[in-house]
């Protein structure tokens, strides 16, 4: 995950300008447009603000997810925000499964906005415009693969609370809130017993499953392009991940995704047990 | 029913398995598969011919960004020269299919090869896949590293900085050499897996 930001002061922050937010900046490269969006048209002091980088691959081209699998790279961000402002982690929405035959990604090919929360500082003046920046890399790639960065700007009005309404990209935020993987359910219980070649996941879950998809988190773990065998039993499911050629070790932990569906996906952390 | 009745069908699932698994999954701490693949001369070149030597695979895609990183700064062709010269056997492995992204005949090859000043000890043109499926080679470049005794004590990443840009390659520390150096020393390899970072490699469908 992206650590706290660096943040930079960027000149001539504060300027005394009309109400309405400035459009942003986006960036128009090779393939892919992207943008820094925001969930409300005005900041307000003190208060937590929802950007998001709005990726849009070329048709058929795609862009990968926090691991990518076995080739690629995930989009990096580095923040230029005023002073005060502090930068959570990207968010990422629950991936796809990319590729074919032994070399197996995890990205997204439609639209995709990556949410980040961040933080205004309390001292920010109602009535002025502060202007939030970022240099953004990827990799966006179909048969081939074309590294790319780009700027990008948004400028927004600083605003009491009271005032604050969504912008037009609001959409685009329910949209990555439903695809963002929830929290494991305190009533579920998960863990995975290590054998020779595979991990065996079980989730003990009271919602009914006859679908789940494992999206590991750490890379070296599991093979990404072995087939996962799902077994469902009342009140859960098991999987088979065999287990990668790199690990060489085991893991105290498999983290990742688990997808029962679409809009149903959550994030997993099961013990590793050895097979008895 | 007779014998054949009988067994045909096993036999066909067990054919159909070597076919469809791969035989030996090469895996560090392992002997590495044997392997017999021809390069840009026409010179046919097997693992087990190289028995006492070291040898490195080097996945490659000229058109890669991941591989320019490594070409464009030299510093591809400034392993292969100091590794070549030590006695290691370095090998220089293309499994592009054709018509995909950096597939080459072995004119090409020749040619790339001068153009950019690099001295593998052969580059193995592998159309067909088989060597690439042979060690599970996921990305270029994907680097093995295999010991005179035949055992594979390194495979994955070229370095730890897993980024197109050329300016990471300085600062970088180089696993292959890493792996060499320590082997070469009588030492343990300290980092004998990483997950390798580049574009896919572009077999045949």
């Amino acid at each position: 995950m992206e650590n706290w930001a660096r943040f930079r002061i960027s000149l001539g922050l504060l300027l005394p300008l009309a109400m309405t937010p400035a459009p942003t900046h986006p960036a128009d490269n090779e393939h892919l447009k992207v943008e820094l969006v925001s969930d409300t048209n005005s900041v307000s002091p003190g208060r937590p603000l929802w950007v998001g980088l709005h990726f849009e691959p070329e048709k058929q081209w795609h862009i990968y997810w926090i691991n990518p699998g076995d080739s690629g790279e995930p989009p990096r961000v580095t923040w230029y925000l005023p002073d005060g402002f502090q930068a959570g982690p990207i968010r990422w929405p629950a991936p796809m499964r990319l590729g074919s035959g032994t070399v197996i990604d995890y990205g997204y090919e439609e639209p995709v906005l990556l949410p980040v929360e961040l933080r205004a500082p309390p001292n920010l003046e109602p009535g002025t415009t502060v202007t939030l920046a970022a240099t953004v890399g990827w990799l966006v790639c179909r048969d081939i693969c074309v590294p790319g960065k780009g700027d990008v700007t948004l400028s927004l009005p600083v605003q009491g609370p009271a005032s604050t309404a969504v912008s037009s990209s609001h959409e685009l935020f329910q949209a990555a809130r439903s695809r963002l993987p929830k929290p494991e359910p305190s009533a579920w219980k998960v863990d995975a017993i290590a054998e020779k070649d595979q991990f065996v996941l079980t989730v003990r879950a009271r919602t009914a499953t006859a679908k789940a998809s494992f999206f590991p988190l750490d890379e070296d773990q599991i093979d990404n392009s072995a087939p996962q065998t799902v077994s469902a039993f009342p009140g859960g499911v098991r999987l088979t991940l065999k287990k990668s050629d790199q690990l060489l070790k085991t893991p105290a932990a498999l983290r990742g995704v688990l997808e029962l569906g679409p809009g149903r996906a959550y994030e997993v952390s099961a013990p590793v047990l050895q097979a008895p | 029913m007779n014998l054949m009745k009988r067994i045909t069908p096993w036999l066909m699932i067990a054919a159909a398995a070597l076919f469809v698994l791969p035989a030996w999954a090469a895996r560090v701490g392992e002997k590495a598969p044997d392997f017999t693949a021809t390069d840009s001369n026409g010179t046919q070149h097997t693992l087990s011919q190289y028995a006492g030597k070291y040898v490195v695979l080097e996945w490659h895609n000229n058109g890669c960004p991941y591989v320019r990183k490594q070409y464009n700064s030299g510093n591809m062709q400034e392993l292969q020269k100091e590794w070549t010269a030590r006695g290691v056997i370095w090998l220089t492995v293309i499994s592009s299919a054709r018509g995909m992204q950096g597939y080459v005949t072995a004119d090409e090859e020749n040619a790339y090869i001068k153009q950019v000043n690099a001295s593998p000890t052969a580059a193995l043109l592998d159309p067909t896949g088989k060597l690439g499926h042979l060690y599970d080679a996921k990305t270029s470049p994907h680097m093995f590293v295999i010991n005179p005794s035949g055992t594979l004590i390194y495979d994955g990443a070229i370095d730890d900085k897993p980024t197109t840009d050329p300016a990471d390659v300085p600062g970088a520390t180089n696993y292959v050499s890493q792996a060499l150096e320590e082997a070469m020393a009588g030492k343990p390899v300290t980092l004998a897996t990483s997950r390798p970072y580049g574009c896919s490699v572009k077999y045949a469908n």
